[in-house]
């Protein structure tokens, strides 16, 4: 039986919005396998990516327990949960939020500059060379993200959030800003590298095309999440 | 036009919901302004009081003064026929208790007539408004009155009513002295002043100087019955023309000297103040660079919209000109409350009445510095507003600022408005200083840093880039975020730079003006010196002082009084009224004798410059060594020849060679003679004496006990009265300088903002990315300690030029030192500032959960 890379018991967030108490999450539970691909859709404002943060470590729960990689999140401090991430995770953004000033080349080292601390520059621009590569860039490694294209940013994000081998892969309506073909290429990218080092990957997304390629679909509607069958995903 | 006011009035509504982040534009400009507008307004309140009263200071219409003796009857009809006149006598001589306490005391004797003063009071409790002194001078029952500087009583033991001698003559204290009404241009004098009756001051048979420049001045003051000094003035001089010993002086001429001390002085702070103006110029660009830089998507919606670049620069060109408008009145105000609190204290300590005054004009010169800064230093900022593309909209690039292209900076149109600005200025700090020289060498001095500044971290960038990158993470980061494009790097060198040059500039210039004139004197000075000693009163005295104990320093070295009667054959008179001559060298061929002293071996603490000192047992022809600087500007070089005048008789002597000393350091004279020349002559001796610290009073009544007919004249007392006097002046300079910090320090919090958003962006996405907040702050320090290092390395450079040039250019009679110890504590202080002001922008982006800030960023 796969051990469990997200686990979470009742989680609930409430964000103050002006003088008024929002409850973006409401208790929610699941539980993601080791090396699954699960979907989550849902109308916009529904809370997914209320719940992607809050498994990235980027917001705190309110209450309920929150286990992610087999370690609690939902009671660390700022810098235990960066600790956990670059151990952890990848996370891939809609918005990329690539470095702008510097290339693709650096912006993927990044990561593995801070995550792993042991290798030298070499082996550092190494891997991240042949992560690029491996999404298609090997020949836009110099450029700077004002430079590229919308999908071309996109996969240095996907090249940037693999390039460490994390446990899990959160990804934030990563075709959200490409056109569809584009947006297809990439997720084909996502999908394949997850399976080939066996990563676990949480994809946000509103593309139902997108979501039956998942191992499985969760629904989230005003902040509750459910199981939902693929076949019952609309077209 | 209602279009356009419909423009402004959007602006208006635009601004007023964002007003916290222009504190430091306001802050920037309010200082300079204030500062300028502070420094120029006390500036001509002292130059307005100066010649105002000049008359009052100089005390009559004209003057006549000679040194050697008073006007004979002759002279004194003539004198006593242009009007009324007072006569003064200004001498020194010590002054004992009568009892036998032994307490003793210095005095500048201030000896006056009947009539004085002809204009103004002496202020005196004793006396009631508008009562001359002179009844309570007179003579009565065998003893003379005298008003005294209170201090006087406390050295004597004595109170008011007591009763003093100077030499046989006996004097009773009848009134305590608060001021003289020409005070101000009496300049600086050797002890405690007491005002007594010329009878008094004649019937002391001690009237020569005891020491070269103690001169009595013997002095006419008149009042002119007919006309003023502009007519009577050639009239006198051609009377007196015959006598060259007769100086006929107007009040204009009097307050010369003062007026153009303190119009250096009001210069230099005015410099000052345009230099903290132009610090803060940088400051205003930054903070509007980082509020178009924040509203640029906003810009280019606007102008997706449709609206014009003219559109836009309205818009933009409305708030910040409003802003600027507060941002200078508030200045005006502080400086005009600067002015009137500064006045009355600036007063006492001059002794010049000065009212609290607002001085309108100076305001209104502060106004349009601040009003051309504001725009010089906002106008590119907003013409890249006013270019900017709306396609922006449509690229994600992160939150980097568009910027001008580098040849959209040479149009006609961003270009001449910058030119016109850069011109006016030059034009108004011209007509404040009148002095061409001195602008123009500093807006060189400017331009020359700002380039320098500019292109140093153009190449810093340069260089860290083509390095191969480091094995260390931390440093490799901070070596990228500094050549990273859109680095706010070059900024930061150049505010931080720039504001620390000058904040050096300050620091030096003050600290050379101060250590000149009082630092190394007080230190080094002796406590007490004596002339005309005999040699068996110098042997007596080595053996006196060794007995008491509290001596740290004696040396005596021969002497002998003699005049500098001609230079290369070429009369002393006739060289007087040449005015490139230096101070210290028109002493040595003044009129009057000067000491002189002959010595076998090279006296210590001198430097041969020229020419050789002579072999200890030399025994030929006359020989002298002089002192390099007055020598110099003698135009004396090695084998030259000078005449001297003693006793009646002229010897001539050959320059063997020039020496640098300090008089402070040691027994040194301007003219050094080789063993011999004074064979035929009466020679005495000085002798120097320091006390050990606090002793200096015991000594002296031990020295007045012991030697009652030898003067020791406490100098280092009155260099510390001096010292006192320019550490109160220097309070001036330290406020202006604290306030052009205070400009400095706002400068690099402006910077600080021009890049804090990309900052704030890069570091959340490093937390995204695993980074601690410890890891990103780390970085960042490191980054800010490599900028914060570079700029002030640069800014020492450059203070230190520019520190000597002013001094050079400004013509400051000061020597030239650093204090390396005080450049490295302000350069360590601004690095630790920048690491720490950089630091703590970012430390609230790292200590917020990121998903705040990605929901924020979008």
């Amino acid at each position: 039986m796969s051990v469990p890379v997200i686990q979470t018991e009742n989680a609930n967030l409430e964000l103050m919005s002006g003088k008024s108490m929002l409850h973006i999450l409401n208790d929610v539970t699941f539980t993601v396998n080791g090396g699954e691909v699960t979907a989550i859709v849902g109308p916009s404002g529904s809370g997914k990516t209320s719940l992607l943060m809050i498994l990235g470590g980027l917001e705190r729960p309110t209450s309920g327990k929150v286990v992610v990689a087999g370690q609690d999140i939902s009671t660390a401090n700022e810098d235990q949960l960066a600790i956990f991430r670059r151990n952890n995770l990848g996370i891939l953004f809609q918005n990329f939020h690539l470095i702008p000033s510097m290339t693709a080349l650096e912006n993927v080292a990044l990561a593995l500059e801070i995550a792993e601390t042991r290798l030298s520059l070499k082996e550092i621009r190494q891997r991240a060379t042949e992560a690029l590569e491996e999404v298609g860039l090997g020949d836009r490694l110099t450029h700077l993200p004002s430079a590229l294209s919308g999908g071309e940013q996109q996969r240095v994000g996907l090249a940037r959030a693999m390039v460490t081998s994390p446990t899990l892969m959160l990804a934030d309506e990563p075709t959200g800003n490409l056109d569809q073909d584009t947006g297809a290429r990439v997720i084909e990218l996502m999908f394949n590298l997850a399976r080939k080092k066996g990563t676990a990957v949480l994809l946000i997304t509103h593309d139902p095309n997108l979501a039956r390629k998942a191992d499985r679909v969760l629904t989230m509607n005003k902040g509750r999440l459910t199981e939902t069958a693929k076949a019952a995903v609309p077209a | 036009m209602s279009r356009l006011a419909n423009w402004m009035r959007v602006a208006i509504t635009d601004l007023l919901g964002d007003l916290r982040r222009f504190g430091i534009l306001l802050a920037a400009l309010a200082l300079g302004v204030g500062t300028i507008a502070g420094v120029s307004s006390v500036g001509a309140a002292l130059q307005d009081t100066i010649l105002r009263n000049a008359n009052i200071l100089m005390g009559g219409d004209l003057q006549v003064v000679r040194a050697d003796r008073r006007a004979d009857a002759a002279e004194l009809a003539y004198i006593t026929s242009l009007g009324e006149v007072s006569e003064t006598i200004s001498s020194n001589s010590r002054a004992d208790a009568i009892d036998d306490s032994g307490n003793t005391v210095f005095l500048d004797i201030y000896a006056v007539d009947g009539n004085y003063p002809l204009y103004g009071n002496v202020e005196s409790p004793q006396l009631k408004p508008g009562e001359k002194p002179a009844s309570l001078l007179a003579l009565k029952d065998g003893v003379y009155g005298a008003i005294v500087d209170p201090v006087i009583l406390d050295r004597l033991g004595i109170d008011l009513g007591g009763h003093f001698r100077v030499n046989a003559t006996e004097f009773e204290v009848r009134g305590l002295l608060t001021s003289l009404p020409n005070g101000a241009l009496r300049g600086f004098h050797l002890g405690l002043t007491a005002l007594m009756s010329i009878e008094a001051q004649q019937a002391n048979p001690n009237a020569r100087a005891p020491l070269p420049g103690l001169l009595t001045q013997y002095g006419y003051k008149i009042k002119l019955a007919e006309g003023d000094y502009r007519t009577q003035q050639p009239i006198v001089a051609a009377h007196f023309a015959g006598d060259p010993q007769w100086k006929v002086e107007s009040p204009y001429d009097a307050a010369g000297d003062l007026s153009r001390f303190y119009d250096l002085f009001v210069r230099f702070l005015l410099i000052v103040g345009l230099s903290s103006l132009l610090v803060g110029g940088i400051g205003i660009s930054n903070a509007v660079n980082a509020y178009i830089g924040e509203r640029q998507r906003a810009i280019a919606t606007l102008r997706s919209l449709g609206a014009t670049g003219g559109r836009v620069m309205v818009h933009f060109f409305t708030q910040i000109g409003l802003l600027a408008l507060v941002g200078i009145l508030i200045g005006l105000v502080i400086g005009a409350v600067l002015t009137a609190a500064a006045l009355p204290v600036l007063g006492s300590i001059l002794a010049v009445e000065l009212p609290p005054t607002v001085h309108f004009p100076s305001l209104a010169t502060a106004f349009g510095f601040g009003a051309l800064a504001a725009f010089a230093f906002s106008y590119l900022p907003l013409v890249n507003a006013r270019k900017m593309k709306p396609a922006m909209l449509f690229r994600t690039v992160g939150t980097s600022v568009q910027s001008l292209r580098a040849r959209e900076y040479f149009e006609l149109g961003v270009v001449l408005p910058l030119l016109a600005a850069a011109l006016l200025m030059f034009a108004l700090a011209w007509w404040t200083t009148r002095d061409f020289a001195l602008v123009f060498w500093y807006s060189v001095g400017v331009i020359g840093a700002f380039l320098l500044l500019r292109f140093a971290g153009v190449a810093l960038q340069h260089l860290l880039r083509v390095l191969p990158p480091l094995p260390n993470t931390a440093w490799r980061n901070a070596f990228r975020g500094i050549h990273r494009p859109g680095s706010p790097a070059p900024v930061v060198i150049m505010s931080l730079g720039l504001g620390l040059a000058m904040l050096l500039v300050i620091i030096i210039l003050t600290a050379n003006v101060r250590s000149q004139l009082t630092g190394q004197v007080t230190q080094d000075a002796p406590t007490f010196v004596a002339t005309d000693m005999f040699d068996d009163e110098i042997v007596d005295l080595g053996d006196f002082l060794a007995s008491t104990g509290i001596v740290t320093n004696f040396q005596h070295s021969p002497m002998i009084r003699a005049a500098v009667t001609k230079v290369k054959g070429v009369p002393s008179a006739q060289l007087r009224d040449n005015k490139g001559i230096s101070g210290e060298a028109q002493y040595m061929i003044g009129s009057q004798e000067i000491l002189m002293t002959w010595q076998a071996d090279l006296p210590a603490n001198s430097t041969i410059t020229a020419g050789q000192w002579w072999p200890a047992d030399y025994d030929g022809p006359p020989l002298v060594s002089l002192k390099d600087d007055v020598a110099k500007s003698l135009g004396i070089k090695v084998g030259d020849t000078i005449e001297l005048t003693l006793f009646g008789e002229s010897i001539e002597v050959t320059v063997a060679n020039l020496r640098e000393f300090q008089f402070q350091t040691g027994l040194n004279y301007l003219v050094t003679a080789t063993p011999g020349t004074f064979d035929d002559f009466p020679g005495t001796n000085l002798a120097i004496i320091k006390a050990a610290d606090g002793k200096e009073k015991d000594l002296e009544r031990a020295l007045a006990r012991r030697y009652a007919d030898i003067t020791f004249i406490p100098v280092g007392e009155a260099l510390n009265q001096a010292a006192e006097i320019l550490g109160q002046l220097s309070v001036a300079v330290n406020i202006v300088g604290g306030l052009a910090v205070l400009n400095g320090i706002l400068v690099l919090a402006g910077t600080m903002a021009a890049g804090r958003k990309q900052r704030e962006s890069d570091a959340v996405v490093n937390k995204v990315l695993g980074a601690t907040r410890g890891d990103v702050v780390r970085v960042f320090s490191l980054e800010y300690a490599l900028l914060g290092i570079f700029a002030a390395a640069l800014a020492t450079a450059v203070g230190i030029a520019g520190a000597y040039m002013i001094i050079r250019l400004a013509g400051l009679d000061v020597g030239f030192g650093v204090d390396p110890v005080l450049i490295l504590g302000v350069l360590a202080g601004s690095v630790v500032l920048t690491i720490v002001t950089g630091a703590a922008t970012t430390w609230k982006a790292l200590s917020t959960r990121p998903a705040q800030y990605l929901r924020s960023l979008g």
